[in-house]
């Protein structure tokens, strides 16, 4: 569709055009009425003249190394704009009241008068289109973008580990034999775990106290698995209970602690967590026992990357995570900005 | 009778196949490990004629357990999820039971145990398959009777060929390994560790310089003055390796 603005930006120079070329015909003492009519006349060609070229660099952009081609084009088009406006004149206008008679060269005159005007039109709207594309261009490729960090918040998040899922089915299978009340609550806690996880949106935030609910529930499942060894302790102020988080912030670290603290030992273990409040911020830590020596070995640092990366994306920093090792204690400690985030 | 041994991280995992094994009364359970060390006591202790080995455990995993033993008894897999194992359990012979698993698929991995008996090569075969499609791992677990120890690869100064054995060289001391250095040439980042003579595998970084000895001959000189033999095809390659022409 041709846009009313163009329309309008176009149409109005014409008008002062015609007013100028009036003037001077009524300055050369020609009579108002033919003066507005020749001025008419020479407009009306050298619009229709330019308004092609607007038709067809809507379409067809050529890049600068063609724009000779364009030239060529706009002399020839200045050449026909100037011979029809004489020939026409010749019948309409009574001799001696057209500017063309007014100087002494007058037909090379309009044929270069005419020739600047469709090259500086032919100027305008190439600019003009490029810069609309420019513009589209940016949208597509941040829509674009703006998908890509979706599906890859989506991904990050989908850290749900298909060991953590087969084995806790598997105790499930032992204790409907020994002990079915416990296997009946063990199904529970994989149940609201699960629900947790899926119905969770990665770009919406919850509160904190929410997040260590999900994080409890993972911490009492493998209570059931290791109950003999595993201890936990969570430990939050009230006051940052209500506080935000990106929904599932936590888990992936949570799960480190579990693989490297629990799988990696033999001993009895403490995961401890502690919330608190600091300026701005919020500050998470989670800390576990740790055995470089006895670790699993593979799949070491996946979490602890995927985190940054998601703290990256939605905070636009990369300092918000940090992981200490020393004397024997893995420690994770994350900050959660309380500004507002930007949303996708 | 089968002498069974239980070998699981997780007491509910054991008590699972306790239950199951309950109705075969040709088992008969002699032990339940936690972990690979206490698994390796128990191996000695017993000699058992089956094992119910779970793969991700604490310290060392259940392949590397089999790893370090003389004479390997009849394994069958227990596992939860393991995509790099499960593709070499396929194309082995040796069983495995994904969790949770019923007891009717326990009762068929112990009829083909029964039917084969120790299907020791096809576990060696297995393990050798596992290590290969591993990616590089950073460590080398060695045993000294029932005593385990684990050498992170960067503790690691030389390898040398000994017989059926790899004498492994660490910053404290030499540990014996029941392997060929083939295996850990190709097992071991190539970047790392250059095969400088026939017997010898080098970490680089033990290198501190190369010295001539008498006609073409090379010696490589450790951080700690020791000198090693250079090969005149190991020479050439250690070259490439730092990268001099």
């Amino acid at each position: 569709m041709f846009n009313s603005r163009i329309l309008i930006s176009q149409i109005s120079p014409w008008l002062i055009w015609i007013a100028a070329h009036t003037g001077l015909l009524v300055q050369f003492n020609v009579e108002l009425q033919p003066a507005m009519a020749d001025a008419a006349l020479f407009a009306t060609l050298l619009f229709s003249g330019t308004l092609s070229i607007t038709l067809i660099l809507r379409t067809y952009r050529p890049d600068w190394r063609r724009s000779f081609a364009v030239l060529t084009w706009n002399g020839m088009l200045a050449f026909a704009v100037a011979w029809i406006y004489r020939w026409i004149s010749t019948f309409l206008l009574q001799p001696g009241t057209r500017i063309l008679d007014k100087t002494e060269h007058g037909f090379t005159l309009l044929i270069v008068l005419a020739f600047l005007v469709l090259t500086s039109s032919s100027l305008l709207n190439w600019l003009w289109f490029t810069l609309k594309e420019q513009e589209e261009n940016e949208k597509w490729k941040a829509d674009v973008e703006g998908m890509a960090r979706e599906a890859e918040l989506a991904g990050l998040r989908q850290q749900l580990q298909p060991h953590f899922l087969f084995n806790s089915l598997n105790s499930i299978s032992a204790l409907l034999n020994s002990d079915p009340a416990e296997a009946r609550k063990m199904l529970q806690l994989l149940s609201d775990f699960l629900r947790g996880t899926v119905k969770k949106d990665p770009n919406i935030k919850i509160s904190l106290k929410e997040e260590l609910e999900q994080v409890e529930l993972y911490f009492k499942i493998e209570q059931v698995r290791f109950g003999h060894r595993l201890k936990t302790s969570i430990s939050i102020t009230q006051e940052i209970e209500t506080c935000t988080i990106p929904a599932l912030l936590l888990q992936p670290l949570v799960e480190n602690a579990i693989k490297f603290g629990l799988y990696g030992t033999t001993g009895e273990v403490l995961i401890a967590i502690i919330a608190a409040k600091e300026g701005n911020l919020i500050e998470i830590s989670i800390s576990n026992p740790y055995d470089p020596d006895a670790s699993p070995k593979r799949g070491t640092g996946f979490g602890i990357r995927s985190v940054q990366r998601r703290l990256y994306l939605l905070y636009a920093r990369n300092d918000l995570l940090q992981t200490t090792y020393e004397n024997g204690t893995f420690l994770a400690r994350i900050r959660v900005p309380q500004i507002p985030v930007m949303t996708i | 009778m089968i002498r069974t041994l239980l070998i699981d991280d997780e007491p509910l995992a054991r008590q699972l196949l306790r239950d199951y094994l309950r109705s075969s009364p040709d088992i008969e359970i002699v032990g339940e490990c936690n972990d690979g060390f206490e698994a390796m006591k128990a191996i000695q202790e017993h000699k058992p004629d089956l094992l119910f080995l779970d793969i991700q455990m604490p310290k060392i995993s259940g392949f590397e357990l089999l790893e370090l033993l003389d004479e390997i008894p009849g394994v069958i897999f227990t596992t939860a999820f393991d995509e790099y194992a499960l593709k070499a359990f396929e194309a082995s012979a040796t069983d495995y039971l994904l969790k949770p698993f019923s007891a009717e698929r326990l009762s068929k991995a112990l009829d083909k145990f029964r039917q084969q008996g120790k299907k020791v090569k096809q576990t060696e075969e297995l393990i050798e398959k596992v290590n290969s499609d591993n990616s590089p791992s950073d460590r080398i677990v060695v045993k000294n009777g029932a005593d385990i120890r684990i050498i992170p690869l960067t503790e690691i100064r030389y390898l040398e060929a000994y017989d059926d054995y790899v004498k492994i060289f660490t910053k404290t001391g030499m540990f014996l390994k029941k392997q060929t250095l083939q295996h850990f040439e190709s097992a071991l980042d190539a970047n790392s560790f250059v095969r400088i003579h026939r017997s010898i595998l080098l970490n680089l970084k033990e290198l501190s310089r190369i010295e001539p000895a008498e006609k073409d001959n090379h010696f490589a000189v450790l951080a700690d003055k020791s000198r090693l033999p250079l090969s005149r095809t190991g020479y050439l390659k250690l070259k490439a390796a730092l990268g001099i022409k």
